[in-house]
């Protein structure tokens, strides 16, 4: 807290000031905007207090142009290099920025304003153990506490992708963070955990932050994140949700007893699930049903496939796109008959126009192709990704019999595995 | 050609065109508020200075009237464009007349030009005392403007660390 109050002593405008040196602080001012370099301007913060205050209005002064020419992070005038591409925040002296004055919030709220389409990316290190505690920086990153930043681009930011590479703690409540970003549209979050944010004491009472400041998140991609972090964002989110990316999360998220709001993932459209291989295992108590999901991609199950067909069957009369692995799903329905029989029942999709179908094994399916021109009447695109097979299955599919079939159907093929074939 | 009479602090008497005075935003003020309080049109306005010496007030107006022709900056143009026209503006004829000048009646100068509103003029005075500041080390500064160091504690120091995170590679 000493840096805190040192940082705004030197930004605050001395007594006496005016007299200083004879210059009246306007003047000095004007001076100093001839500057021709960043680096002379920074210099001139040194020589007292006066100056640095004087450097500082002149900086929050500074046009859009001459930030973006000072400015190391955008100065790229790319179109996808003119904002900040990467953020490093140093977890270990994060608290101590947390409540501090950030050194250009003027430049930052000024130039970016303009600019709806915002995309940070927070990659926050692990500190080593040793290390110094501010590590040094590369080209094109700067570094700022958490807190600071999103104040500074919190209004104007619609993406905010973040990332760790280690267990790590910001010392923030996600609802505050989310309280910065009134205009957030997609969250992007990967290798976080619920260490990483201040979020056990708000498991037990989601609803007491919940408010319409959440409503405007429409894209959710959580992976690697855990199940604390996963289901605490999903609790506020899941009602105004349109995509959704979820990886390894348990208990199956999709349960209705599990939301106070009924309204939970009925906007949603478009659904994609990494590993949830134990999630659906899990399920109990009344499904949701996903009245607008469209497009719905489940890969990398290896568990029973009864769940996740009645998952898909669930929403055969609205989606459009489907991607999933021929080993956990062969298009038809599993249920059970009374006497613990199993029977299957071929689901049929009539809007899908897109498969994506991945092929992990080189067991032959001699059902695929019948599987696909049944389940699929209305195909137009299908993408076969082959992960391990062998060569003659790879023909039978791709010679798959009814040539009207294939008249009218786009067929990819992306080999993943390619020392597989060999 | 109508005159007005300008009176430095020294009580030194200038007489000056009213179109060659109208330049400094300052004086045209005074002009035309002494307009509007006058009942007589012809009245000669007398414009006292009280802050200007006639040394600097003589060179005031010498750099107006050699700069009579050109474009009246507005007062704001640094905030609309992000730059001054500084070093656009200066001509020969500016360096050759700010070359004698010792920085104090530079600092009177620039003092001057921001009182009378004479934005050119700012412009390339201010300009040169940067150009004597720039490339110098922060002692170097300190002597040369005599300003002492007032930073506390660790001021200093922090606000060198926070320089490193913005300066360029």
């Amino acid at each position: 807290m000493a840096t805190v109050t040192r940082s705004m002593k030197i930004n605050q405008k001395p007594e006496n000031a005016v007299e200083l040196d004879g210059l009246p602080n306007e003047v000095l001012q004007h001076i100093f905007d001839m500057c021709e370099t960043k680096s002379e301007l920074l210099n001139h913060r040194m020589v007292c207090r006066r100056w640095a205050y004087n450097v500082f209005e002149v900086l929050k002064m500074k046009t859009n142009a001459q930030f973006r020419k000072w400015n190391p992070i955008i100065k790229n005038p790319d179109r996808n290099q003119f904002f900040p591409q990467k953020i490093m925040i140093a977890p270990s002296t994060s608290h101590e920025f947390s409540d501090r004055e950030v050194m250009f919030p003027h430049y930052f709220t000024k130039d970016l304003h303009p600019f709806p389409m915002l995309s940070v990316q927070f990659v926050l290190s692990e500190r080593e153990s040793g290390s110094d505690p501010v590590p040094e920086l590369n080209p094109g990153e700067i570094k700022f506490g958490l807190l600071p930043l999103l104040r500074i681009f919190g209004e104007t930011l619609k993406t905010l992708s973040l990332e760790t590479s280690g267990m790590i703690s910001l010392k923030i409540q996600p609802s505050i963070m989310f309280a910065e970003l009134p205009n957030l549209t997609s969250v992007k979050m990967r290798n976080c955990s619920a260490g990483v944010f201040d979020i056990y004491p708000h498991i037990s009472n989601p609803d007491s932050e919940v408010g319409d400041m959440y409503t405007t998140l429409k894209n959710l991609s959580v992976r690697g994140c855990g199940d604390y972090l996963t289901n605490w964002l999903l609790q506020y989110f899941s009602p105004d949700l349109e995509t959704l990316e979820l990886e390894g999360v348990c208990p199956n998220p999709f349960v209705k007893e599990r939301y106070s709001d009924p309204d939970a993932f009925q906007k949603l459209q478009s659904l994609k699930l990494f590993h949830m291989e134990n999630s659906f295992h899990t399920e109990e108590g009344h499904a949701f049903e996903l009245k607008y999901l469209k497009q719905l991609s489940i890969t990398f199950y290896l568990g029973t496939a009864k769940k996740i067909s009645q998952f898909i069957y669930r929403h055969r009369e609205t989606l459009t796109e489907l991607s999933y692995n021929r080993e956990m799903f062969d298009g038809t329905l599993i249920s059970e008959t009374h006497r613990n029989k199993e029977v299957k029942q071929i689901i049929t999709f009539p809007l899908i126009k897109k498969v994506c179908m991945f092929i992990l094994t080189d067991a032959q399916n001699k059902h695929d192709t019948e599987m696909i021109t049944k389940c699929f009447p209305n195909l137009r695109i299908l993408q076969l990704a082959f992960y391990h097979v062998n060569r003659s299955h790879m023909h039978d599919l791709c010679q798959i019999s009814d040539p009207i079939f294939f008249n009218r159907v786009h067929t990819s093929i992306e080999l993943r595995s390619c020392f597989a074939l060999a | 050609m109508a005159l007005v009479r300008v009176i430095s602090s020294d009580g030194a008497a200038f007489l000056v065109s009213q179109r060659l005075a109208k330049r400094s935003g300052k004086l045209k003020t005074e002009i035309e508020t002494f307009r509007k309080s006058s009942d007589n049109s012809e009245a000669q306005p007398e414009i006292r200075i009280v802050t200007i010496r006639a040394e600097i007030l003589r060179l005031v107006l010498q750099w107006l009237q050699q700069h009579q022709n050109d474009p009246v900056l507005p007062a704001n143009q640094n905030e609309q464009d992000g730059r001054g026209d500084a070093e656009m503006g200066q001509s020969q004829w500016d360096r050759d007349f700010l070359a004698p000048m010792d920085l104090g009646i530079v600092m009177e100068l620039i003092l001057a030009a921001n009182h009378l509103e004479v934005k050119g003029l700012l412009d390339i005075t201010c300009k040169l005392v940067e150009s004597k500041i720039t490339g110098r080390t922060v002692d170097e500064i300190r002597t040369a403007f005599k300003l002492k160091s007032d930073f506390k504690g660790n001021e200093e120091e922090q606000t060198r660390l926070e320089n490193r995170w913005c300066v360029e590679n």
